[in-house]
């Protein structure tokens, strides 16, 4: 069920600085929202979408981050007027939220080591979906975040205290990538066969289609959150599409966001 | 509260307000009701063709100022899927159901209507406006529209809304065209034409149709130049984002009003809008809608 409701903000908190040079509110920023009717439904990996400014006709979709069952928080960056609008938001303030949508995560039943490799803000899309595999499976987790620039390092904690292992690093110091994170850990003699290893990845789509390629070469289980415009976030306006190498359609507000990187035509 | 029912085309609506084609979803009713909100005058299903199709590749959607281009491509089941496993849904909600249907010829139009014949569904609009299809627009040539029409008109007993393009440069001539081969009514105006290029690389970043508050006040007037030209009712259109734009276009001679891109924004935008023109109705004295276009025939 998806319902259309009235959060309200609880808490704001800037979770990185990001770069003065790009406006006084630029960064990454967490919002607790209350809203009790969504909390309650959502699922690890579904998302919400929050109503924009007046001049922006859709919605803005964000996974969430985390939920206590009351309030659930989102992880956005600012790249636009609305998400600089959002980072704004102060304590009362009213959003209007549609949601829970798209489909769950789900884990392998036979996965002996599930990793989740992030690249910048895309780290934001596993908040809840690792807290849920924790609970859920024995199953070892790594979780790798690449960021491409110190100023917007963000979650770290919030991942070291769910007690998985912890792999990070940004281009600015370390001069790795996600990418490079992932060849990384591949090489990791006490990783588990292959074939029980499944790996989600989330960020932008140039590396997520890498981390694809290497994985199909190694014969791993990858999945893949898209992102897409959206329209409805509800399946009617067939606006966010992803084509998949059958030469299907699917779409990221109902069939996704997580795909399984194998089908997904990187080229389409 | 103030009596908003309209007939339509012989169509009975609690309201005005109905959802334009391809923007209201089974899963948007289903949200809509647990809001426990107004419900629309009518349903309005996504544009059937005969055969699926995959719709246009990505993207298929960018934002522009106050406006959403789209490039779908009329992404669908087809004709024996959509009667397999949606219609029976739609009817379902106890409303008044019109099925828009899409075709290439005139001869799509009636095989599709005589599809439609035996289901209980209240109206079919005609769709020769899509402008992703490739190919020009049907519904710019007022004798193919014409032909689509009386064609249709004799394959079907159902209210027939046909459903134009402002991409034209007389729209009251394909109006008018429409009229004398037996439409029902008009709902106008579908999106205009409108692209996006990449400044940087001079790539066409998306070419399709263009829709939201960006397009409203030229969508007003297509749509009063049309009321000018018919006798039948017309459903106003394009880019109605509360209830201030849908009275502007029943001002206009509109008999209802069709809500598209705004339900993407907000999914009880309607039930809003529903309620702001009852609400301004009844601060201006009147009891029904029906008294407030009495009333606006007579100042004329």
């Amino acid at each position: 069920m998806i319902v259309a409701t009235t959060a309200t903000v609880q808490e704001l908190i800037r979770l990185a600085p990001g770069r003065t040079d790009k406006g006084v509110n630029d960064g990454i920023y967490a919002a607790d929202l209350l809203c009790p009717g969504i909390a309650k439904l959502v699922r690890p990996g579904q998302f919400v979408t929050v109503a924009a400014s007046q001049t922006s006709v859709l919605r803005r979709p964000f996974t969430v981050y985390s939920t206590d069952g009351q309030t659930i928080r989102l992880v956005f960056r600012t790249v636009g007027p609305n998400t600089e609008r959002y980072a704004r938001w102060k304590e009362g303030v009213e959003v209007s939220l549609l949601g829970p949508c798209g489909q769950a995560m789900a884990i392998k039943p036979d996965a002996e080591c599930l990793i989740f490799l992030g690249g910048g803000c895309g780290l934001a899309s596993f908040g809840y979906p690792v807290a849920w595999a924790k609970k859920q499976t024995q199953a070892r987790i790594i979780v790798a975040a690449g960021f491409r620039d110190n100023r917007y390092v963000f979650g770290l904690e919030d991942f070291r205290k769910l007690g998985v292992e912890l792999k990070f690093a940004t281009q600015q110091e370390a001069g790795k990538t996600a990418v490079d994170l992932c060849r990384e850990i591949f090489r990791d003699e006490s990783l588990p066969d292959w074939s029980k290893i499944q790996l989600f990845t989330c960020g932008p789509k140039p590396m997520m289609a890498e981390v694809a390629g290497i994985c199909r070469a190694a014969g791993i289980d990858c999945s893949v959150f898209l992102e897409e415009v959206m329209g409805c976030a509800l399946g009617v306006c067939k606006g966010c599409v992803v084509k998949m190498t059958s030469g299907e359609t699917r779409y990221v507000c109902e069939d996704g966001p997580i795909f399984d990187a194998s089908e997904v035509d990187w080229n389409g | 509260m103030v009596d908003l029912t309209v007939g339509l085309a012989g169509i009975r609506m609690d309201n005005p307000v109905v959802p334009a084609s391809g923007t209201w979803g089974i899963e948007s009713q289903k949200i809509l009701l647990e809001a426990g909100r107004f419900r629309p005058g009518a349903l309005v299903t996504k544009s059937v063709t005969i055969e699926p199709r995959p719709g246009n590749p990505p993207p298929r959607l960018r934002e522009t100022a106050s406006g959403l281009i789209n490039w779908i491509g009329l992404a669908g089941p087809g004709i024996d899927r959509f009667l397999a496993d949606e219609l029976s849904v739609w009817l379902s909600f106890g409303q008044p159901v019109i099925v828009s249907i899409a075709g290439k010829t005139p001869q799509e139009y009636v095989h599709l209507a005589q599809c439609l014949g035996d289901t209980r569904i209240s109206g079919i609009e005609l769709n020769i406006s899509c402008p992703n299809v490739g190919g020009t627009i049907i519904g710019t040539d007022p004798q193919l529209t014409a032909e689509i029409v009386r064609a249709t008109r004799l394959a079907t007993g159902l209210p027939l809304i046909v459903k134009l393009t402002p991409n034209v440069t007389d729209i009251a001539a394909i109006a008018k065209a429409a009229e004398r081969e037996g439409a029902n009514a008009i709902v106008a105006v579908n999106t205009f034409t409108a692209m996006r290029i990449n400044p940087n690389t001079g790539q066409v970043i998306i070419s399709g149709g263009l829709s939201g508050p960006a397009i409203m006040p030229q969508a007003l007037r297509k749509v009063w130049e049309v009321c000018r030209a018919v006798k039948i009712p017309v459903i106003g259109m394009g880019g109605i984002a509360s209830a201030s734009d849908a009275l502007e276009f029943l001002w206009a001679g509109a008999s209802a009003v069709a809500v598209g891109t705004a339900n993407f924004g907000n999914p009880l935008v309607m039930a809003e809008i529903i309620e702001g023109i009852a609400g301004w109705l009844e601060q201006n004295g009147f009891g029904s809608l029906e008294e407030f276009r009495q009333k606006k025939a007579e100042c004329r």
